[in-house]
């Protein structure tokens, strides 16, 4: 997880915005390559992440512009966009707020990068009161651009925007990762069977009935 | 040095720092030294005419940027101090600059130098800046500048409708409003720029029709009549790269516009033909999404605001006949086909699935051949599965199954909306008109989802991904096609009947030889075995959909006997079957198959019951009891196997059924306890599926011939040897079916006929081995209670003790007497013994809750309502002294015991009986529950929200105890809470501060739902708001909570409910709260300036209706935060 960077290594610009919480920095710090190695420029409240990724044609480092606390604290705001190669717009899923906000994050970003490759992710699926459903994220499909469902906190889908815009920058929609990234372990299990389970039990209890999911079938 | 050079030295110093800045290869140090530079840069100069200066000289892109961002800043917050003059001069500054140098701009730079021209127009149009609409419209009328014109047209939308909060909202309103009156303007002009587009671009060519593939050589599925109204569609190669950029921004201010403006107003149907023109154009050069995805973005926008023009059949012609030329285009020259991207056609469903949910009644009465549109869809769906095996749409493998199925699913999505508008039209001529077409359909997607026919394809989607539905792919795909199978085979059930008979025919016959196939040595060969793997499949899907059809042959019995008896027959065979070849054993889909057939047929229960009936009834001579019996026997013949699951079983051995089914017969009136029932040999899926069996029986029918059936009788006398290696659910259904057919009523007997006394005796010898379990468990001490088999023990019994209680919902007062004769008191004494004896052990405290909750909320009438006033006293008692029962206490325990206090409040009309509860109900929730819930994780989240539901419950249904009892009983409830005395009323106000307290730092968005939602419900049964005590000491609190919530947007989705509750407490004193409370608010604010008080005072229009006052506090929150940031900076 300390390897060098190899030389000659294709490295872009990834642009992550989102609002405040959303989980970026948990998410961009789960790559330990990025954790051991990553910059932080103190006035403007920016960390870059390196990221290396092996990819079967090539490694691709990604240089995450994860623009912590921007939202607060100024900063640059558009400056860090500046040459951005790609972009991950990031909202909670347990946060219809910062779903509201991703087409002034989208706006803001193309501005700046005409045609630039996006993706969209939703974080925090792990969690048991998700709000966002997926069926209500539709911003994607106006804006013709990937959504993914990620919990930084399991590593849930932690590659795939990533694969999505190796792929993209790298013009090899054929592309696969040669070696799964090394990422910190999962802080917590992404348990479908219980979400489901937990989000049932919910329902249930707000109808004033006993939670029982023993004996469901009954 | 003459000032020129100086700020040439200057210019040229500061473009040197502010590019390194930029540069990649930067050292982190000299990066951070740069940045302190440039922040102290900032703060010392902001002239206006500097800037203007370094923009002129300039041609540095990042020059260009830090100037338009101090611009920026300038025009958000030191506007007013900038001169008139000086306003003009910078705009007419930025409008020059833009247009003389528009040609070198990056993108980038080009908008944001839009931007800071839009941020002034934020300000000052459209009086200080009449010029910008005359500046944009003769911009999009050159044709150099066109591309730049949109820019800021759609800059301007984007920014004026939907911007962040950096304006006043009555600028916001202002803004909106004008831009609303430029709207037709806006339209003409994007129209207009379309037309000349589509005038300029004269090589539209069709293509050249080439051989047709042989997937759209089968016959139509409608005989259709050809719309005389279809337009011709051209299709281009490409178009100019200049042209496809003007038309991309075209789009891209139209789909901007659509999501907001009156589309039925404003809306012309030329316009809508004028976009549809564009639907063809499908390659793009130098732009990513091609105009024909942007044209149908544009209508699925239109269509999903569920648009209704004036002239609805024009609107939908234009739609219908793009849609129909578009799909016999594809069909007459499929390698256009390759051309397109899996984008553009998703684009192209979903336009056809909106289209159809929301025109089908106006399509049909109008009289549009939907019969063609359909006929082509369902010839040119079969593309996307074919492509498996030749050519794909795709340019890359991965996504070749991903993608293509997702189109073909879309295609079932069209073809379910299609069916359920049929459906719910309730028109025979339409059923009619369509019913040979869909059952085409219907046939088509039964043999794509049967393995024998199309194993290839659906192999490829065997995956062991699963989605997060825990479905493969496969899965997904068959049980889309099986629920629009099943939605025609209710329409049309008839012919989808016959339909899927045919192959329930020929599949059980070939089932029925597999034994031959796989011989003695039970290993058949590899081709042998891959068409039986294939059959078990197929035959599992046609089980299902019959068990689902059930219900269908109960509505005209008789005249669907003989093909119900076959069916049910049929399923009785393949378990028999099954049981006598122990196919089961073989793999996992001979004993899927197997349990399907049971379950199927646990769907035709009612039917059953019903040819009972016509049995007892004899009017018809080909019911007769003998059938009935033969049935019953039947059904038992393979389910008693199943139960007793002998573990010498262990070998094939074909006679042991036979010889088992004897020693049933015998020991039904004998000894039982021959038989030994241990080790399963049945998967337990079959296990399950036979109580469910049973259980759907003793549901339906209840009859002495059912119950005086030597093998029932003999399931009666072994229920717990047979059911002790059943898993704990399993367990719990077999008792509870038996405990039904034991003790409810039989069918259609009097009272006097139901022989209860009998039947009681029975009841008695049936649950023996419980009742001795009772008995011993009262006698435990706290070791022998710890001990892991006793506890395994004490959980069993209870449990199966449990689902008898809450069976008896549906039973009637006798069946409630006689479960209570024998499980009465005396198990809910043994559980507070049990309850003492183990403290420390969670499954038994939840499992003895379970039967508190279920005999306080089934047999309360039963057992007494003073002797559950009792049990829930002494319970809370326990559970305050020892600390220990909340250290083992898990989420589920905490949730029951505050269910169980809740029920108890909630039975009014035994108000008097649960009176005394109340008080010690409020103590054990204020000094054990609420200091236990404190901690942040989820489980206590969970646990809180049931927590509030019970204070909530607490006050809306014994206000009386709050707020009504004279001085006397006041003091008689007095109670020490935390070492307090506590009046009732004291009481009222602890559980009024908890609420309160949680409204105010409280970040779970349910429990501030749920708040919201108790507050409004106290209002408005009990008038909360305007009890004196909440007036006087809670009100300002409460209304100072939720502005503050609202100001710092911690609640931002709940926004709308708390204005409600802002309105429903100030709405009793409107002018209370204008007059004394937001003017103390405001006051006592050190947050805006004392003239931003006096505006929002001011504009804070005092209202009489809750939309306009949600206005004026959406304005009032808005315009704080607004004053607020501005003092900020």
């Amino acid at each position: 997880m300390t390897d060098e960077i190899p030389e000659n290594t294709p490295t872009f610009k990834i642009i992550l915005v989102g609002d405040g919480g959303v989980g970026k920095t948990t998410f961009v710090k789960r790559h330990l390559s990025g954790e051991f190695r990553k910059e932080y420029i103190a006035t403007v409240g920016v960390e870059v992440h390196p990221l290396v990724f092996y990819t079967t044609k090539c490694p691709i480092c990604f240089n995450v512009w994860d623009t912590a606390g921007q939202e607060r604290f100024g900063g640059l705001r558009d400056g860090y966009y500046i040459e951005g190669d790609a972009a991950i717009i990031m909202f909670d899923v347990t946060s219809p707020e910062t779903y509201g906000n991703v087409p002034v994050w989208y706006r803001d970003i193309v501005r700046v990068c005409e045609n630039i490759p996006m993706v969209l992710c939703g974080n925090k699926v792990d969690v048991k009161d998700r709000k966002v459903r997926a069926k209500q994220i539709s911003f994607h499909r106006r804006k013709n651009i990937p959504y993914f469902d990620i919990s930084a906190k399991s590593n849930y889908n932690f590659e795939k925007p990533f694969l999505y815009l190796a792929r993209r920058l790298l013009g090899d929609p054929n592309l696969t990762l040669e070696k799964a990234p090394a990422l910190a372990p999962p802080v917590v299990d992404l348990d479908q069977e219980a979400m489901i389970a937990n989000e049932k039990e919910l329902k249930e209890a707000q109808n004033y009935e006993l939670p029982d999911e023993d004996e469901d079938n009954f | 040095m003459n000032e020129d050079l100086k700020f040439q030295n200057e210019l040229n110093e500061f473009t040197q720092i502010i590019t390194e800045l930029f540069n990649p290869n930067i050292q982190q140090q000299r990066k951070e030294q740069i940045e302190n530079m440039l922040f102290e840069y900032q703060s010392q100069q902001q002239n206006l005419l500097y800037l203007i200066h370094f923009l002129s000289y300039s041609d540095n892109k990042y020059i260009l940027w830090y100037s338009c961002t101090e611009f920026e800043k300038i025009i958000k917050h030191k506007w007013n101090l900038v001169s008139n003059d000086q306003q003009k001069e910078l705009t007419q500054f930025l409008m020059d600059f833009l247009t003389t140098r528009n040609s070198k701009f990056s993108a980038f730079e080009r908008n944001k130098i839009i931007k800071v021209i839009v941020e002034i127009a934020k300000k000052n149009w459209p009086n200080y800046f009449p010029d910008l609409f005359p500046f944009i419209e003769n911009l999009i009328n050159m044709i150099e500048t066109t591309k730049l014109g949109l820019s800021i047209l759609k800059i301007i939308i984007e920014e004026f409708i939907s911007g962040k909060n950096d304006i006043p909202s009555q600028r916001r309103g202002e803004l909106k409003q004008n831009l609303s009156e430029q709207i037709p303007n806006i339209l003409l002009m994007l129209q207009n720029t379309l037309e000349k587009a589509l005038e300029s671009q004269k090589d539209f060519s069709s293509r050249n029709i080439s051989q047709i593939n042989s997937i759209y050589s089968s016959p139509p599925i409608f005989q259709f009549k050809r719309n005389q109204q279809n337009q011709k569609l051209n299709y281009n190669s490409s178009i100019n790269p200049d042209l496809e950029q003007i038309i991309s921004s075209v789009f891209e201010c139209l789909l901007e516009i659509f999501t907001w403006i009156d589309l039925n107003k404003l809306l012309s149907n030329s316009f809508i033909s004028l976009i549809a023109k564009f639907v063809p154009i499908t390659k793009t050069q130098t732009i990513e999404i091609s105009s024909g995805i942007q044209a149908l973005s544009c209508f699925i926008e239109i269509l999903s605001r569920n648009y209704v023009p004036l002239n609805s059949t024009d609107f939908i012609t234009i739609i219908f006949d793009l849609l129909v030329s578009l799909i016999r285009k594809w069909q007459e020259t499929p390698e256009i086909i390759l051309d397109l991207s899996v984008l553009y056609m998703s684009k192209y469903l979903h336009l056809f699935e909106l289209f159809m949910s929301r025109y089908f009644t106006l399509l049909e009465s109008n009289q549009f051949s939907l019969e063609e549109l359909f006929s082509l869809l369902f010839k040119f769906q079969r593309i996307f599965l074919s492509s498996y095996d030749s050519h794909s749409i795709l340019d890359n493998k991965e996504d070749l199954v991903e993608g293509n199925v997702t189109l073909f699913m879309n295609c079932i999505d069209i073809w379910n909306i299609f069916v359920e508008s049929i459906e719910t039209s309730q028109d025979t001529n339409i059923m009619e008109k369509y019913s040979s077409g869909i059952l085409v359909v219907f046939k088509e997607m039964i043999e794509l989802i049967f393995f024998s026919q199309n194993s290839q394809k659906l192999s490829l989607l065997d995956t062991e991904i699963k989605d997060e539905n825990g479905q493969t792919e496969l899965d997904g795909f068959i049980s889309k096609i099986k629920e629009l199978l099943i939605r025609i085979a209710w329409i049309f059930p008839e012919q989808a009947i016959e339909t899927i008979s045919g192959y329930f025919g020929s599949q059980t016959a070939n089932f029925f030889q597999v034994n031959q196939v796989i011989g003695n040595n039970q290993i058949p060969g590899e081709e042998d075995a891959r068409l039986i793997q294939y059959l078990l499949l197929d035959l599992k899907i046609i089980c299902r959909m019959f068990g689902e059809m059930g219900e269908y042959f109960v509505n005209g019995f008789e005249q669907k006997l003989e093909f119900a008896s076959n069916i049910v027959n049929n399923f009785c065979d393949i378990a028999i079957y099954s049981n006598e070849y122990q196919l089961f054993l073989l793999n996992q889909e001979f004993s899927s198959v197997y349990s399907q057939a049971i379950l199927s047929l646990s769907g035709f229960s009612k039917w059953i019951y019903l040819l009972n009936e016509m049995a007892v009834e004899g009017q018809n001579p080909d019911i007769t009891n003998d059938v009935i019996e033969a049935l019953f026997n039947k059904i038992m013949e393979f389910m008693i196997p199943v139960f007793i699951n002998n573990q010498q079983m262990t070998s094939f051995d074909p006679n042991f059924i036979a010889n088992n089914t004897q020693n049933i017969n015998n020991s039904a009136n004998s000894d039982s306890q021959q038989i030994d029932v241990n080790n399963s040999i049945y998967p337990n899926e079959i296990l399950h599926s036979a109580c469910v069996l049973l259980n759907s029986l003793s549901l339906s029918v209840r009859t002495q011939e059912l119950l005086s059936l030597p093998q029932v009788a003999f399931l009666f006398a072994n229920a717990y040897k047979i059911s002790q290696n059943f898993s704990l659910k399993n367990q719990s259904i077999f008792y509870s079916a038996l405990s039904r057919l034991l003790i409810f009523p039989f069918n259609k007997l009097l009272d006097s006929q139901q022989e209860w006394e009998g039947r009681r005796e029975k009841f008695i010898e049936f649950s023996q081995d419980l009742t001795l379990n009772i008995e011993e468990f009262s006698t435990l001490t706290p070791p022998e209670a710890a001990a892991p088999e006793m506890q395994s023990k004490i959980i069993r019994t209870y449990k199966i003790i449990n689902s008898l209680v809450k069976s008896l919902e549906e039973g009637n007062i006798k069946s409630r007497e006689i479960f209570t004769s024998i499980f009465g008191r005396n198990v809910l004494d043994v559980c507070f013994d049990l309850l003492q004896v183990c403290p420390e052990s969670g499954s038994i405290q939840i499992i003895i809750l379970k039967t508190y909750y279920h005999y306080f909320h089934h047999l309360k009438t039963q057992i007494g309502v003073d002797y559950v006033q009792e049990r829930i006293k002494a319970a809370l008692f326990i559970y305050s002294q020892n600390s220990l029962f909340f250290k083992y206490l898990d989420r589920k325990t905490f949730v029951l015991l505050i269910k169980i206090l809740q029920n108890t409040l909630n039975e009014t009309t035994r108000v008097s009986h649960y009176e005394n509860l109340i008080p010690d109900i409020i103590k054990f929730l204020i000094e054990d529950l609420l200091p236990h819930t404190i901690t942040q994780s989820n489980d206590n989240a969970y646990i809180r929200l049931q927590l509030f539901e019970l204070i909530y419950t607490l006050l809306l249904q014994r206000w009386n105890y709050f707020i009504n009892l004279n001085q006397n009983l006041q003091s008689n409830l007095t109670i020490k809470i935390n070492n307090i005395l506590m009046s009732p009323n004291d009481q009222f106000i602890g559980l009024i501060n908890i609420i309160l307290d949680c409204c105010a730092n409280c970040n779970d968005i349910n429990l501030y739902k749920l708040n919201l939602d108790g507050l409004l419900e106290l209002e408005k049964i009990r008038q909360l708001f305007k009890n004196s005590i909440f007036l006087n000491q809670f009100a300002v609190d409460f209304l100072n909570t939720f502005l503050r919530v609202l100001i710092e947007k911690t609640q931002q989705s709940l926004r709308n409910e708390i204005i409600q509750v802002i309105w429903s407490i100030s709405s009793s004193d409107i002018n209370g709260f204008y007059n004394k409370f937001l003017v103390e608010f405001l006051e006592n604010s050190q947050e805006i300036e004392i003239e931003d008080k006096n505006i929002l005072i001011n504009q804070f229009k005092q209202e009489t209706d809750l939309p306009t006052f949600t206005l004026q506090i959406n304005q009032f929150i808005h315009d704080y935060c607004f004053f607020r940031e501005l003092k900020k900076n």
